[in-house]
This record gives structure tokens, C-alpha cells and sequence, in this order.
């Protein structure tokens, strides 16, 4: 069954010089899936994201999530949306600095007017999950970046979501951080069943996807699947990548 | 955690960013509590203190209100655009349009209800302070402290519909960016302000007109000119500030030799960026201050004269003047003369004699009879009371005209005998203005002798040294002789007369000095959340820069000079402003024989710059160390 549907997707970005950033980008994640997407500098990913997490508006053509069409929905019920059908996990976090990690992760349950026994045991349910039971009442700048990351990612599915979007979840963690929050992405896919679209300029962490989707100047490039060994699959993407152009800065793990 | 403890979260581990906004709402809270408790006080509803007090509070209640409205507006708003980004995150994490309007609504409610409860709280405990100054400034017995519930009820219900009213416009005002501008933040990248020189052109312009007009504008003119004045110079500001300035940097950055010199190239470039962000501001502290300046200003200086003043309209400390068919003339003057030797008051007592001559051709009703002064007798007055005497020529009579510019009686008019008397003007106040409602007119003594008089009119002048303790005394005479002036007697004394009028001059200073201290703790929290807006991006800038090489004494020096022009740049125009106004003023005042405003308005000019740079000082540390800790 098709989770997410994309269909002749463009972006052209006004003001004085017109720049035409994606171009009739077309693909469908099936349900359960966990699709990277990847390319080099300026090729159009983020804009990809924020076309499919409702941040930003295409010119033309449309993303269908369960049949929805979310940009034609207006005022609360894209608020609702946003609140039941997504997750998003930004690559500098984006926790509020006002609350503590647990408050962070429960704020889309308390944004729906949860109930709090019920928000409680969900709160504990995913910490356990993602081993951040132990930091519920620190506050945000207490604690080490992987730490904040796998919060947020926690915050990202204690609603169920229908889909989460990931942009760059590994951008501002060390290699040792990165593996660990791809780990953890990667257990939640496969226990859960929740689908995931992940932008990334990592390899490494490209590699823990079923499938890549590689984007060149806003137009698709190509996709790969995963085969059987992650390792194999690391390497593929690596020549995909030299193959792409784009410089070294974005083979780097850690982009600053 | 449930949406309202998400809300009190928000403020509760928000205390720094909030601390500035918070205080300045507890200070108009208590200002304005500790004013209503004056107001509503028994003893000024009976009537102890000068009904004109509470009346002038009520104005200082209504303006403080008003102010308040704006100012906190003002503060909410730039708070908005400070969170920005977090609303991004929220809205992204499913939060309605409604939920945020909800948020805000709480989150102002809960610093407005602390902020009530505190600035009620504190204004309780410095209420007593209060009431012991203003007995010190009027003149009366401090007033005893009391359970202020309708000054307490006024301000809850007041202040309760101030921050529903400010959360509503809040909401109404906000505008709707979309989600990816929200998330970026304070980080997205901002234009550089641009300058159009023909609004730069016109500012100068303004400026200089407004300037032109008010200094060569001379005494009745001043109230005529003071709104076209106002206006140009306010919108002249505006445009200084949002246009001229920045026409000025951009000019000073064109000269490489200035613009490219050491840590110049930092400071004017962060400078034009921040021009425009800061331009309103600077007008609003600009505007505000020079409003203080001139009323404080003013106001001291009405306050410092009312002496001189009362002393000049009131040349005895005891007047009485009868006509001659009054009977009970030698009685009230016994009366006056017993009270003050029962006082154990020594005096001295001048008597002069007025005569009314008719005045055929005057149109005027009230000008039908013209009183006159023999020569001889008024100079003796006059020496008594210290005034200048006059000296009249043959067939001269010296005239006294009774308000600035008044038309001299026509030539000829004044007529003794066959002797056609010449009106001459002197300048100066007339020594006896209570005398007559008619013009007065000093004539030769040979001439008056002969004059035939409708009226006769017998004046005695009392000349106390410590006048100012006969205030029981002239009440008492006052109520025992009744209101002279419709009968055929009249008495006045200077004692009470000063009392009033310098209760209602200090009233004016006491008012006066309170707004002005509420403007100034406004406009001192207008630039610590400027300065906390800027602090992030400091931070991020700075420690780009100390990377390539910025030494401590560098990045203190640049942070000195932002800091400085921040805190001195509005101030500096402002003093210009006012002391222009009060060249202007000095010429309009000198009317109302108010001496000089020089003095008193340097003192405060003087004081409140040095006020400025004590808090200057102490902010520009407090930022230097948060920027050191971060950055080196």
C-alpha cells in the first residue's frame, strides 16, 4: 500500500531572479518503508522535505499522504494533520529550551489535549524504547547532542504517526552518536512499522535505508536498494555518490 | 503536561528574558496603585488637601494608563518576534492558529496577574514614603496610611483589562509569516537598510525649521507655533533616525579611510545593519525623553518661582481697600492690626488715597472711570514695597497697563480740569493690581489735587517681614470680613495666596516628577530588551570574530561604542530637543514671571544623564561579561 504519494512536484522560487529548485520530482513510499534521499549541495532535498512536511508550499504538483492532499487543507485541520499524521526530526533538534526533555517529547500529545495518565505512560513507553528514561527531567542544554537527537525522535513518534520526515537527524552528532540515533531509527522502523523519508548527506547513515533516492539538480537522479548486507550497500552509495559529482564537503560525515 | 502548565512553564524558566518586562510592568502598576491610593484617600476627599491635588493625579493617572498600554505593547511585541522561531516548532508540532492565540493570551495573563499582585504589593509598602514625601512637597502634614480598597480595586480591574486588551491586539496585530520563515528564525538573514536621500534631506530640513521657528518665536507667539513645532519635530526625529542616520553610515562607509581602520569596519558595519531595527526605538526613548524633560523641566521651574511670583502680584503681605462710603473702614482696620499684634507680628502701614475720574469717550463699560494715584503717595508705596517708583511729567499720566501689550488709554481721554493729561507707558507689573478692575493711572500731585472724582477709594498696605506665618491670620481675616470684592471693601492676603499656589506648583512637580521617572524606567527597558534581543546574535557573531583574531580589549571597545550610542544617541537628540523648547518657553514663561528654567532644567538635564550612565555602565558590563563567557 502507498504511504506517500509524490506526483509531478515542482518549486520555483520567486523575487528577482526566479531559481526553479525541484523539477517534476515523482515517487511513492509504501507503507512501512524507510526511504533516504540523498544528493549534493543545492540539489533540492530540504526543499523535497519541506514541500512533504507541509513547511513550505510547491508551485505546482502534489504530495498525497493516505489520499491527503495537505496543502489544500487550511487552518486547523492542517494543524491537525501536522499533529497526528507527522514526525519530524530537524537536524539541530529543535527542542524547546523553556521545557524538560520529557515535556519536549509529550508537547504534540499535550497539543491535542491528551489526556495526562495517558500521556504518561506513552512518555514512558517511548523512553524506554529509545533509553532516555533516565534524562525525562533534565533540561535541554544538560544533556549531550545523540542524547537531544534520539529526544527528539522520540517526540517525533509518541503520536504514531503516519510517516516521519527526518532532515539530516545526523548532522550535528559525532560518528559514534550518529550510529547509535541511526540504530534506533532503524529499530523503530522494523518493531513499530513506522514509515520513514530521511534527507541525508551521510553515507553511513544512507546506508541503514531500504531504499535511496538520489536527486541532482532538483530533478531525480536514481534510487538503489538495499540488498542484504548494510556494508555493501555503504559502498554503492559512496560510488553513487563520486558518480553524482557534488565535492568532498559532502561526503564528509560530520557537515558543520 | 497539560496546555496550561505549558504556558506557566514558559514563563517560569523564561525569568531572565522576562525579568526587564516583568519589572517594568510591576513599576507602572505600583505607580499608578500608589497614585489611585492618593486620590481615593479620606483626607483628600474631605477636602484637607487642595481638591486641584487630586484632580491633577487623576490627569497623571489617565496619562500613566495610556503610557503603560503603549509601552507594554510595545514590550509584548518584540518578545513575539524574539520566539519566533519556537512558534515555528509548535505550529510544525500541529499547534492551531487558536492554541497559539490561547498560549499568549495565558502567558500575558500570568505575568500580568504576578505583576499586579507585586506592583500592588510593593506599592503598599512604599505608600507610606510616598504619602510622607508629598506632605513634604505640599506643604501639609503627611498623610496617614489607610486600606486603599477602591485604589486597590481600581488598579485590579484597571490593569486585569490592560493586559487582556494589549494580549487581544497582540494577536490581532501578528502577522501571518509562513513556517519556514518562522523556523529560520532571528538566523535568516537580513537586508542592509537602505536610505532615500530625499527623505534624509527632508529630516534635516524639518529639523531646522522646527528649530528656526521655535527660537525666533518671542512670547505670545509660543503657544501659536507649539503644535505645527511639535509635529515637525516629531516627524523630523522619525525621519533622523530611521533615514538620515543611516544616509550618515553608509556615507562614513563610502570613506575607506574611516570605514576600513581598525575595529571601525566591525562596529559601522554591525551598526547600518542594525539601524533600522533600532530607529524606532531610538524615536520612541527619543520622543519620550524630551516630553520629560520639558515638563520636569517646567514644572521645577514654575515650582522655584511661585515666591518670587506671589511676591511680585502681592506687594503686601496685607491689602485693604475701601471705598470711602465704607463705614466700617477704621473697624476692619482695627480688626487686621489687633490680629496681627496678637500674632506678635510687627508691621508697617502705608495708606493711599485713589480717586476715579470719568472717562467720556471710552467704548468700554468697565472702562468708564479711570483711577488715578497721587504722585507723591504712590512712590511712597512703592519704596514700601520695594517696587520701582515712577516719575510723571507736568501733564503726563504714567499708566500701568494691566496684562502684556494691553492698548494704552487713548491720548487725551484722561482729562483734569481743562488739563488734557499724556498717556505714557512703563514697563513692568503694577504695583496695585488688587486696587482697581480698571486701568490705573499715576498722576502729578498738583493735578490730582485738583481733580473732582466720582469716587473715592482708601488703600492700606501692610508690610509684614515673616509674612509667610500669617497664613492663619489672612484666613481668618478673610472668613471674618467675607468677600469683600462685591461690597464696598475688599482685603487681601499673601500668605494664603502663596500657600495655594505653591501647593498646586508642587502638585505639578510632584506629578510631574513621577511620570517623568516611569517615562525614564520605560525607556531604560526599551533598550535592555533591545540589548537582550542582540545578545544571541553577538554571540554568534563575535565568536566568528575572535576566531580570526579579536583581541578582549578590541571586542570591549566595539561593544562600548554600540552601547554607548544605544543608550546616549536618543538622549543627546532629546536634550537638543528640549533645550531649544526651552529657549522658547523661557520667552512665553517670562509672561508669567516665572524667572529663569535655566537652573532647575540643567539640574535635571544633569541628573538624568548621570543617571544614564550609571545604568549604562552597569548594563554595558553585565553584556560584556555574558558576551566574554561565551565567546573567549
Amino acid at each position: 500500500m502507498d504511504m506517500l504519494q509524490v506526483r509531478k512536484l515542482s518549486k520555483i522560487y520567486g523575487g528577482k531572479v526566479t531559481y526553479r529548485a525541484l523539477t517534476d520530482i515523482d515517487f511513492t513510499i509504501r507503507k512501512g518503508e524507510f526511504v533516504g534521499i540523498m544528493g549534493p549541495s543545492g540539489s533540492g532535498k530540504t526543499t523535497l522535505l519541506n514541500m512533504i512536511s507541509t513547511i513550505d508550499k510547491p508551485t505546482s504538483g502534489e504530495v498525497l499522504l493516505n489520499g491527503t492532499n495537505p496543502h489544500q487543507l487550511k487552518g486547523s485541520r492542517l494543524a491537525l494533520f501536522r499533529r497526528r499524521e507527522l514526525g519530524f526530526v530537524f537536524q539541530d533538534f529543535n527542542l524547546l529550551d523553556t521545557l524538560t526533555i520529557g515535556e519536549n517529547i509529550i508537547l504534540p500529545l499535550t497539543l491535542d489535549g491528551e489526556n495526562v495518565r495517558v500521556m504518561q505512560e506513552k512518555l514512558e513507553t517511548v523512553a524506554a524504547k529509545l533509553g532516555i528514561s533516565d534524562i525525562l527531567d533534565k533540561r535541554t542544554y544538560e544533556v549531550s547532542g545523540g542524547q537531544r537527537q534520539r529526544a527528539a525522535i522520540a517526540r517525533a513518534i509518541i503520536h504514531s504517526p503516519s510517516l516521519l520526515l527526518a532532515d539530516e537527524p545526523t548532522g550535528n552528532l559525532d560518528s559514534k552518536a550518529s550510529r547509535s540515533v541511526m540504530e534506533t531509527l532503524e529499530a523503530i522502523n522494523k518493531n513499530d512499522g513506522t514509515t520513514m523519508m530521511m534527507v541525508t548527506h551521510d553515507p553511513l547513515a544512507a546506508s541503514y535505508c531500504h531504499r535511496v533516492i538520489f536527486i541532482k539538480d532538483g530533478q531525480l537522479h536514481n534510487e538503489m536498494y538495499r540488498g542484504e548486507s548494510r556494508q555493501a550497500f555503504f559502498q554503492k552509495i559512496i560510488d553513487a555518490l563520486s558518480l553524482l559529482g557534488g565535492n568532498a564537503h559532502d561526503l564528509s560525515t560530520i557537515r558543520v | 503536561m497539560t496546555f496550561r502548565q505549558f504556558a506557566c512553564n514558559n514563563v517560569s524558566r523564561n525569568k531572565r528574558t522576562y525579568a526587564a518586562f516583568f519589572l517594568s510592568s510591576v513599576f507602572s502598576v505600583m505607580i499608578f496603585f500608589i497614585y489611585a491610593m492618593f486620590i481615593f484617600h479620606p483626607e483628600i476627599e474631605n477636602g484637607e488637601i487642595n481638591a486641584n491635588v487630586a484632580k491633577g493625579m487623576m490627569v497623571a493617572e489617565y496619562i500613566i494608563y495610556l503610557f503603560s498600554f503603549f509601552f507594554l505593547f510595545y514590550c509584548v511585541s518584540a518578545f513575539l518576534k524574539k520566539r519566533e522561531k519556537e512558534f515555528g516548532i509548535l505550529f510544525m508540532h500541529g499547534m492551531t492558529r487558536w492554541q497559539r492565540n490561547v498560549l499568549i493570551f495565558m502567558e500575558n495573563l500570568i505575568i500580568g496577574l504576578l505583576a499586579i499582585v507585586f506592583g500592588i504589593g510593593l506599592g503598599m509598602v512604599l505608600g507610606k514614603l510616598f504619602f510622607l514625601f508629598a506632605g513634604f512637597l505640599l506643604d501639609v502634614e503627611a498623610l496617614p496610611f489607610y486600606l486603599p480598597l477602591k485604589a486597590i480595586a481600581l488598579t485590579v480591574v484597571a490593569f486585569l483589562f490592560l493586559f487582556v486588551a494589549i494580549s487581544v491586539c497582540i494577536v490581532l496585530f501578528l502577522k501571518r509569516s509562513n513556517l519556514l520563515e518562522l523556523l529560520q528564525g532571528s538566523q535568516r538573514p537580513k537586508r542592509e537598510p537602505t536610505a532615500s536621500v530625499f527623505l534624509s534631506l527632508l529630516a534635516a530640513g524639518l529639523l531646522g525649521t522646527a528649530y528656526a521657528l521655535a527660537l525666533w518665536a518671542e512670547g505670545t507667539y509660543v503657544p501659536v507655533l507649539l503644535l505645527p513645532v511639535s509635529a515637525m519635530t516629531i516627524a523630523g526625529t522619525y525621519l533622523l533616525f530611521t533615514q538620515l542616520s543611516v544616509f550618515i553610515i553608509r556615507l562614513l562607509k563610502r570613506n575607506r579611510r574611516v570605514y576600513w581602520k581598525r575595529t571601525n569596519l566591525v562596529t559601522l558595519s554591525a551598526l547600518a545593519y542594525r539601524m533600522k531595527d533600532n530607529a524606532r526605538m531610538f524615536f520612541l526613548v527619543c520622543i519620550v525623553s524630551t516630553v520629560a524633560f520639558c515638563a520636569i523641566g517646567t514644572l521645577a521651574a514654575l515650582a522655584g518661582s511661585i515666591q518670587e511670583t506671589v511676591v511680585k502680584t502681592n506687594p503686601f503681605a496685607f491689602e485693604y481697600h475701601s471705598m470711602a462710603e465704607n463705614k466700617q473702614e477704621q473697624q476692619h482696620l482695627a480688626m487686621i492690626e489687633t490680629a496681627l499684634r496678637e500674632g506678635g507680628f510687627p508691621f508697617e502701614k502705608y495708606a493711599l488715597t485713589v480717586r476715579y475720574l470719568p472717562v467720556p469717550t471710552s467704548e468700554d463699560e468697565r472702562d468708564a472711570s479711570v483711577a488715578v494715584v497721587k504722585q507723591s503717595d504712590y512712590n511712597r508705596f512703592a519704596r514700601a514695597a520695594g517696587a520701582e517708583e515712577v516719575t510723571v511729567g507736568d501733564r503726563e499720566a504714567v499708566y500701568f497697563p494691566r496684562w502684556p501689550d494691553e492698548k494704552l488709554i487713548e491720548s487725551g481721554t484722561l482729562q483734569i480740569g481743562n488739563v488734557r493729561l499724556q498717556p505714557k507707558g512703563v514697563e513692568g507689573f503694577p504695583l496695585l493690581p488688587s486696587l482697581t478692575g480698571g486701568p490705573i493711572a499715576v498722576v502729578p500731585d498738583e493735578l490730582y489735587d485738583r481733580a473732582k472724582p466720582v469716587a473715592e477709594q482708601h488703600s492700606y498696605g501692610y508690610v509684614v517681614d515673616n509674612w509667610k506665618e500669617t497664613k492663619e491670620i489672612g484666613e481668618k481675616l478673610e472668613q471674618e470680613l467675607g468677600d469683600g470684592r462685591t461690597r464696598s471693601y475688599s482685603l487681601s492676603a499673601r500668605a494664603p495666596q502663596y500657600y495655594i499656589l505653591k501647593q498646586m506648583a508642587n502638585t505639578g512637580l510632584f506629578i510631574g516628577l513621577f511620570v517623568g521617572v516611569l517615562f525614564f524606567v520605560a525607556a531604560a527597558s526599551f533598550l535592555y530588551f533591545r540589548l537582550y534581543t542582540d545578545l544571541e546574535n553577538d554571540k554568534r557573531q563575535y565568536g566568528a570574530i575572535t576566531k580570526i583574531g579579536l583581541s578582549e580589549q578590541e571586542l570591549s571597545k566595539i561593544v562600548t561604542t554600540q552601547i554607548a550610542l544605544l543608550f546616549f544617541a536618543p538622549i543627546l537628540v532629546a536634550i537638543v530637543h528640549s533645550a531649544v523648547a526651552f529657549v522658547s518657553l523661557q520667552s512665553m514663561l517670562k509672561l508669567m514671571l516665572i524667572a529663569s528654567v535655566f537652573k532647575p532644567t540643567v539640574i535635571v538635564l544633569a541628573s538624568f544623564v548621570l543617571v544614564q550612565f550609571v545604568y549604562f555602565w552597569m548594563i554595558r558590563n553585565r553584556y560584556l561579561f555574558h558576551l566574554k563567557k561565551a565567546v573567549l
